[in-house]
């Protein structure tokens, strides 16, 4: 007996070390979870937390009368060149630079957006023309992304897009006090643009909205009455079986299935235009359903047979007792389900891709009928683009997207809270 | 004795033992030749108090059985004697439970080791998913007792031996353990527990989810135990406990009331309440 | 058009609609039983919907296929070794298409889904058996919504991450130690996929092993095994079947993940083992071969059906496969 108790003591070591050993294995792998979300989170802010300011470069603009057919009305205004302003006053700024190409350059390092923000400016407030003004406009996003540091003027000349002669200019507004960074309006309020300090998240957050809103006002009732017949009221036959088995199939399908789905029969059978946002919320909805269908039915099985038996006592009929009775009771666990199957929609690309909601749309949708993007769909077109500051921008609208996920998700912690019912 | 009146004992007694914060086990606690000792044993678990102050020996190559009503604490009495309590994360043990002399809750004693020497057979048979005969070597093979497939199959066949089943599994050893019937799997669980020599074997209710004829071949078999090993066993058949055990201890709400030669308390329990309960009129 | 918008604002007032007129026949019966019919009506339907999703995606994707079989026979677009539907491969040819043999697609597919599930299945498991049986309240507390938060991230966030970063990061180490990798190499999307994918494992798996009955760990820990001998000999083997259907979800997810690989594998249809090489998808082609401006009849788009057709049929089997298993494997524990 002794000695199986020394033969036990033998192996004591090797096996607290084994022990050790995998306890070790299994933080270690949580930890790898970990720091790769780290990891992807620190990243990303840190490539684009600048977008969020934007730089500005402050330009003497002749604005005398002259340049407005000599009188300075809302129409004059409206039909004035500002590009030809704007150039004529970068010309004076620098009257050294001669020659197309250097002139070219120079040009270039105002936004040319910029002509339209100065209209824009004008016809506010008529006032400032008269005279030579000051004006903030906006900078080219070569001058942005260099102003952020991310250009390295040590770099031999040929490698960057930013030459020496423009980055002397930038020198010297930068010491004349006429280079600024502010905060990033247009990339809130504007559309997608080919020109970097252009593009704005504006248009793709109202597709996603668009899009989303159709999503759940189709999937949320259709869910919720699909959930109240399997759970309350289909017989256990075959016919249900397979509904079910069906259900939870649907739900592992690849995303891009969905996407095809939508092309073969909203697209084509029944010609809806392609592109837009009614076509991708149908699309969603098709994909969140079973979400919505499995945590319905989990938060109707969790109301407790007393409530229907105690309604269905006082001479309520079985429809009756489940909308009145224990559908309100369900409520805040439908809703839960809801809103996952909506944050898993809103982070949805596929199948927008191949229903067509990846075109370049500058105009920002006013209708689910209107040509729309989704955020999702705009990071994806964004990270696609060579300019360096699309880099910037795609992380901002990652950021975006995270900070909506991140607030739908503490809405549901939320809910969940308030709304926890324990009978 | 009327209904009330036997209800008015009942409470009276009861009131002796469950409010009485200095009450001492009647009867004696210790055993000629004890393989254990446990002494001024409390347990909780979180707040609550499961057992209070409970003190009494494991006699060597004797049974001692533990009776009492649902829910007075007899296994997680059981269970602190292995320290199987320690995988409840909110049980705490005090007192002091020794084995051989040596203190089980000691930093010192090995958790591995202790279990290796005081085996536990558990009220449903648990066999591993595994077959008949990795279900015997498992705990051999953990604890590295054998070196040799020859010495491994010599105390598979043996343990198999001891625990009355070989000759029913002996052609179906790679068969899942699983398979096999209630009392099959409960002597395979003793099986199991015996393989790796255990010094004491503890058995918390181990015939209760058995058919009689199970139930009277695992009796069988305790008795034979006895020889080898010292145990304890759980059980909630006064038979049960008249049959196989030496010694007996009642439990009541946490407190261990009376314990003493099996033929004592069955025949002149001086307690009350163990009377109360032996006698079926109440607990 | 206008009638599909009319069926829209149907499936949302008509519920409303039959709520309020169950409330106005509360008290005639016989309207009453009217009403309750139509609500029901309504029920059933949109519990059929779900059915019809199904059979819209099999009609669809299968309509198209054979459409798409009969300008390129089957048996090319199985074995055929070369994948090329943008160029003519003969002069010959209609249009533009070329050549539709998928085998490079589905080998670039199963290599970035293995590297996927090298990375995901260890470290999934490990996770769900640290959460489980060794994590302190504290810890759990803290990590499991980590672990979430990875599982809710949008998958295009996983792709731009992994073709920024993971992808030169890659590249700049293997160049350093004297490899040649390419700037798409089917790593970077295999690890990042791995990486979305730790939390599903990592949650199935967890579900599976906390349905193992305490009373094995307790025969276990009673015979003296220590906390990782009881999981691996007597846990893991029980959990078996259920983490297998673990698995064969997780390889469906991966097969059909596409945002990763369509920003981060390339579109080159190399044929090849060496995880260091560019391949690309059958989920990375779909996207291309639809997203532009193409007439919906060509080949090339009707190319993309038929892989959506394969796509489907091997996860639904997987899917299938999957839960049965675990649905069995739980039965066996209830
Ligand atoms: N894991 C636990 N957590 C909290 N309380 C527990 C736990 N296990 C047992 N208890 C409590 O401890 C007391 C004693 O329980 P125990 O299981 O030891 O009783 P028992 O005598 O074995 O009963 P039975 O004959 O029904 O098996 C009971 O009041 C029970 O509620
Ligand atoms: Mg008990």
């Amino acid at each position: 007996m002794s000695t199986s108790r020394q033969l036990v003591q033998k192996t004591l070591g090797k096996r607290y070390a084994r022990e050790r050993r995998f306890r070790w294995y299994g933080a270690l792998s949580i930890l790898v979870g970990i720091l790769f979300l780290g990891f992807l989170l620190v990243t990303t802010v840190s490539n684009g937390y600048k977008a969020f300011v934007q730089t500005y470069v402050q330009i003497d603009v002749d604005l005398s009368a002259a340049q407005f057919g000599g009188e300075i009305t809302p129409e004059s205004i409206a039909a004035a060149n500002f590009d030809g302003i704007i150039k004529d006053s970068l010309r004076n700024a620098f009257p050294e630079v001669s020659g197309r190409t250097d002139r070219r350059a120079l040009y270039g390092l105002v936004s040319n957006g910029a002509q339209y923000d100065l209209r824009e400016m004008l016809l506010e407030d008529p006032s400032l023309a008269g005279g030579v003004t000051p004006v903030w406009l906006l900078a080219d996003d070569e001058v942005d992304v260099f102003m952020k540091g991310r250009i390295d003027r040590n770099e031999p000349e040929a490698n960057r897009r930013l030459k020496d002669n423009a980055i002397g200019w930038i020198d010297q507004w930068v010491d004349e006090g006429r280079v600024e960074k502010r905060f990033n309006e247009p990339f809130f309020t504007n559309g997608d643009s080919r020109e970097p300090e252009q593009a704005g998240i504006f248009g793709a957050i109202m597709g996603s909205f668009f899009t989303i809103a159709v999503c759940m006002l189709l999937a949320f009732p259709i869910g919720v009455a699909a959930a109240i017949y399997l759970q309350e009221f289909a017989p256990k036959n075959r016919i249900t079986d397979i509904i079910e088995v069906n259900i939870n199939n649907l739900a592992a399908v690849p995303s891009i299935i969905f996407g095809l789905l939508g092309l073969a029969i909203f697209l084509n059978a029944f010609g809806l235009p392609r592109s837009v946002p009614l076509v991708g919320g149908m699309v969603l909805s098709l994909m969140t359903l079973p979400t919505i269908i499995i945590s319905s039915r989990a938060a109707l099985a969790a109301v407790p047979p007393s409530i229907r038996e105690a309604a269905l006592g006082v001479g309520a009929s079985p429809i009756q007792t489940v909308l009145h009775h224990v559908l309100p009771l369900a409520m805040p666990g439908m809703l839960t389900g809801s809103i996952i199957g909506l944050a898993q929609a809103l982070g949805e690309t596929a199948p927008l891709l191949v229903i067509g909601m990846v075109a370049f749309i500058v105009d920002v949708p006013t209708s689910p009928l209107d040509p729309g993007t989704a955020l999702p769909v705009q990071i994806y077109l964004w990270s696609d683009s060579p300019e360096r500051a699309f880099v910037e921008r795609t992380s901002a609208a990652i950021m975006v997207l995270l900070m909506f996920l991140v607030a739908i998700n503490g809405f549901i912690v939320l809910l969940r809270k308030k709304l926890e019912r324990r009978w | 004795m009327n209904q009330e009146a036997s209800n008015s004992t009942s409470s009276l007694l009861e009131k002796d033992v469950v409010d009485n914060p200095d009450f001492v086990t009647v009867g004696t606690i210790t055993a000629d030749d004890a393989a254990m000792t446990c002494r001024n044993v409390d347990v909780h678990y979180g707040d609550k108090q499961a057992i209070y102050n409970v003190s009494v020996d494991i006699g060597r190559n004797e049974v001692i059985a533990m009776i009492g009503p649902s829910g007075c604490g007899k296994s997680t009495f059981l269970r602190c004697l292995n320290r199987m309590n320690d995988t409840i994360d909110i049980c705490r043990v005090s007192g002091d439970i020794r084995l051989e002399g040596e203190d089980i809750y000691d930093r010192a004693m090995d958790i591995v080791l202790l279990r290796a020497r005081v085996g536990m057979v558990f009220q449903k048979p648990n066999p591993f998913p595994k077959s008949v005969y990795d279900n015997v070597a498992y705990g051999v093979r953990l604890h590295g007792l054998t070196k040799t497939r020859a010495e491994l199959d010599e105390v598979v066949e043996k343990s198999l031996k001891k625990a009355g089943l070989w000759n029913e599994v002996s052609d179906r050893l790679d068969k899942p353990g699983t398979g096999l019937s209630g009392g099959q799997q409960q002597r395979l669980c003793i099986a199991r527990a015996i393989a790796i020599s255990p010094e004491v074997i503890l058995m918390d209710e181990p015939c209760s989810a058995l058919d009689p004829i199970a139930t009277a071949k695992i009796e069988e078999l305790i008795d034979e135990l006895r020889e080898q090993y010292s145990i304890a066993i759980v059980t909630h058949s006064m038979q049960q406990a008249a049959r196989v055990s030496q010694r007996t201890a009642y439990f009541h709400l946490g407190k261990l009331v009376e314990v003493g030669p099996t033929d004592d308390i069955f025949t002149k329990p001086t307690h009350g309440l163990t009377e109360g309960y032996i006698t079926g009129r109440f607990g | 058009m206008n009638i599909l918008l009319l069926l829209f604002a149907g499936f949302i007032l008509g519920p409303a609609f039959l709520i309020l007129a169950l409330n106005f026949t509360r008290h005639n019966r016989v309207l009453r039983k009217r009403v309750e019919l139509l609500i029901t009506t309504f029920l059933i339907s949109c519990a059929c919907i779900a059915i019809f999703t199904t059979v819209g995606i099999v009609l669809s994707v299968l309509f198209e296929s054979i459409r798409f079989f009969q300008a390129v026979p089957i048996t090319d677009f199985l074995f055929g070794l070369e994948w090329s539907p943008q160029t003519a491969i003969r002069s010959d040819q209609v249009g533009s298409s070329g050549a539709f043999g998928a085998v490079p697609l589905f080998a670039g597919t199963f290599l970035i889904t293995i590297i996927a599930m090298i990375i995901a299945v260890p470290l999934g498991l490990m996770s769900a058996i640290y959460l489980s049986e060794y994590a302190t309240p504290m810890v759990r507390a803290f990590a499991k919504p980590l672990l979430e938060i990875l599982a809710g991230i949008p998958t295009v966030v996983y792709g731009f991450f992994a073709a920024l970063t993971v992808a030169p990061m890659i590249r700049r180490t293997a160049d350093s130690l004297g490899f040649d990798v390419s700037s798409e190499s089917a790593l970077a999307a295999g690890v990042v996929m791995g990486i979305m994918i730790l939390p599903f494992v990592s949650s199935l798996s967890d579900d599976v092993i906390n349905s193992v009955p305490q009373a094995m760990r307790d025969g276990s820990y009673g015979l003296g095994a220590t906390r990782s001998e009881t999981i691996r000999k007597v846990i893991l083997p029980a959990a078996l079947p259920g983490i297998v259907g673990s698995f064969l979800l997780a390889v469906s997810r991966a097969i059909g993940e596409t945002m990763i690989v369509v920003m981060a594998a390339g579109l080159a249809a190399n044929l090849t083992a060496n995880p260091f090489e560019s391949v690309t998808t059958v989920t990375v082609q779909i996207v291309t071969l639809l997203v532009g401006d193409q007439e919906f009849d060509s080949p090339k788009t009707l190319a993309a059906f038929a892989l959506g057709l394969v796509l489907f049929v091997i996860t639904l089997i997987l899917n299938v496969i999957a839960l049965r298993v675990v649905r069995k494997y739980k039965e066996q524990y209830e």
